[in-house]
């Protein structure tokens, strides 16, 4: 999560435990006295016609459980919140990502709990081709998935 | 190894220590594919591996086939440019026949036109050149690896690759990012211009001298960096060079990015004096990240002592 300036307005929401994950961006965006709305995500009607109304130059941070993020990513970008210039997700909770096989190109599930992240070194084992591999942070927006290094040789 | 050979071996150290660096040079020669003697055993090697394991050799998303016709457009003008003897190109509006005279092939086909070629445009000139091909397109301030053949990487894939930004790309360079260079490569990059292509020499060390040392079969390759020893050294490990050559697409703006690549097998390397002093200080200086990235932390010692022999017994009586 970081603080992008610079914005003409910024938008903050999520869902309870989301909003308050957002806080210190919120106070940073108070210090700087830039206008802002905050919205908590309860009913998708209220949340697309709030996004829908706003203007260019606007900066939108979400944050929810990882499960609901996907949802909102394609919310957003129908409305028009396309590049990490305008938008940025911030998920929390345990969450599902796909490792991509360097070897075999196959997709396999992992779920992260919270306290883990990526750099920790994970090992799983390759669903399609049963190839042992350590889990790397470099991701592919195309595959949606994390690419997945021969573990050991 | 041939002498005439060493001599045409792209030498990519200067000083002596090495750090990553944009050491990109203007063109003086500015053409894109070179012909080397290894030619037509590296062009069929090229089509084998396209042939058993496409995925892992070409990529492309659909909005690039605009842009790999212009590809193919400068690709066969500077083969028939510096290569008059060996290639020749007819335009006949746009029915355009294209003659490899070494592997004695004539391909007709209607420029712009995919459904006159047996591949995709970039597929099919990439089949004709010892050269790695990769297109970036330029969007949104930004450049995106959006199609490519690649028969010859060094330890990356393609297929994990495509669609991806420039940072993005080089994010498991250590230091890459910290250092601020690849902010500062994607501005030069960006700053490009049509007409006025530039070059530049990447290396790495190797375990044996394969082509095709790709992400998808690093489980293969990789393992025979375990099995280098002072006595073997100078057979098993091998110099790789990249001469990297990019060019502005007037037409698409976008970038296409050549790589030729060149493996050299220490005992033949070291033959060369100069090469070998100036190798052994970069070595022995070399930061940890960088001899890790490069994959010859698993036998930095060994090489050492190898090359220190070499260096004792070459010292002028």
């Amino acid at each position: 999560m970081r603080f992008v300036p610079g914005k003409r307005k910024y938008l903050v929401s999520g869902d309870t435990y989301g909003i308050r994950l957002l806080q210190p961006i919120t106070q940073k965006i108070m210090e700087q006295k830039k206008p802002f709305e905050r919205m908590e995500l309860t009913d998708e009607v209220k949340v697309r016609s709030w996004l829908s109304q706003q203007k260019m130059g606007c900066y939108l941070y979400v944050s929810a459980a990882w499960p609901e993020i996907e949802r909102l990513k394609n919310i957003t970008e129908e409305i028009g919140f396309l590049s990490e210039e305008e938008v940025q997700f911030i998920g929390h909770g345990e969450r599902v990502i796909q490792v991509f096989c360097c070897r075999c190109h196959g997709l396999t599930e992992l779920k992260v709990t919270h306290s883990e992240t990526l750099q920790d070194g994970i090992e799983i084992t390759c669903c399609q081709c049963a190839l042992l591999l350590s889990v790397s942070d470099h991701y592919s927006s195309l595959r949606n998935a994390y690419l997945g290094y021969v573990a050991k040789l | 190894m041939l002498k005439r050979e060493l001599n045409s071996f792209p030498y990519p150290f200067k000083g002596d220590q090495y750090r990553y660096s944009n050491n990109s040079v203007s063109m003086t020669r500015p053409s894109g594919i070179e012909i080397t003697p290894q030619y037509t055993e590296e062009v069929q090697l090229k089509r084998d591996l396209l042939t058993h394991h496409p995925e892992r050799c070409f990529q492309s998303l659909p909005h690039t086939l605009k842009s790999q016709w212009e590809i193919v457009d400068l690709v066969t003008e500077n083969l028939v440019t510096y290569y008059p003897d060996q290639f020749a190109l007819q335009k006949n509006g746009d029915h355009w026949t294209f003659v490899n005279k070494i592997l004695g092939e004539t391909s007709r086909f209607t420029y712009g036109d995919e459904t006159t070629m047996p591949c995709e445009p970039l597929d099919f000139i990439g089949r004709h050149v010892q050269e790695d091909l990769i297109f970036m397109k330029e969007r949104d301030g930004d450049l995106y690896l959006d199609a490519g053949q690649l028969c010859f990487p060094a330890n990356w894939s393609l297929a994990f690759n495509l669609g991806m930004e420039f940072k993005e790309i080089h994010r498991p360079i250590p230091g890459f990012k910290e250092e601020g260079l690849d902010g500062r490569i994607l501005r030069f990059l960006k700053r490009l211009e049509a007409g006025a292509p530039w070059e530049r020499l990447n290396w790495s060390l190797m375990a044996g001298n394969k082509l095709d040392t790709s992400l998808e079969t690093f489980h293969e390759w990789g393992k025979e960096r375990k099995n280098v020893t002072e006595e073997n050294a100078g057979e098993l490990v091998h110099l790789r060079v990249e001469v990297q050559k990019l060019f502005r697409l007037p037409q698409s703006n976008g970038i296409l990015f050549t790589i030729h690549t060149h493996v050299l097998a220490m005992e033949d390397f070291t033959v060369n004096k100069v090469w070998l002093r100036q190798f052994y200080r970069i070595i022995k200086e070399l930061p940890e990240h960088i001899a890790d990235y490069k994959g010859i932390s698993l036998y930095k010692k060994q090489l050492l002592a190898y090359l220190e022999e070499k260096l004792k017994s070459r010292k002028p009586s």
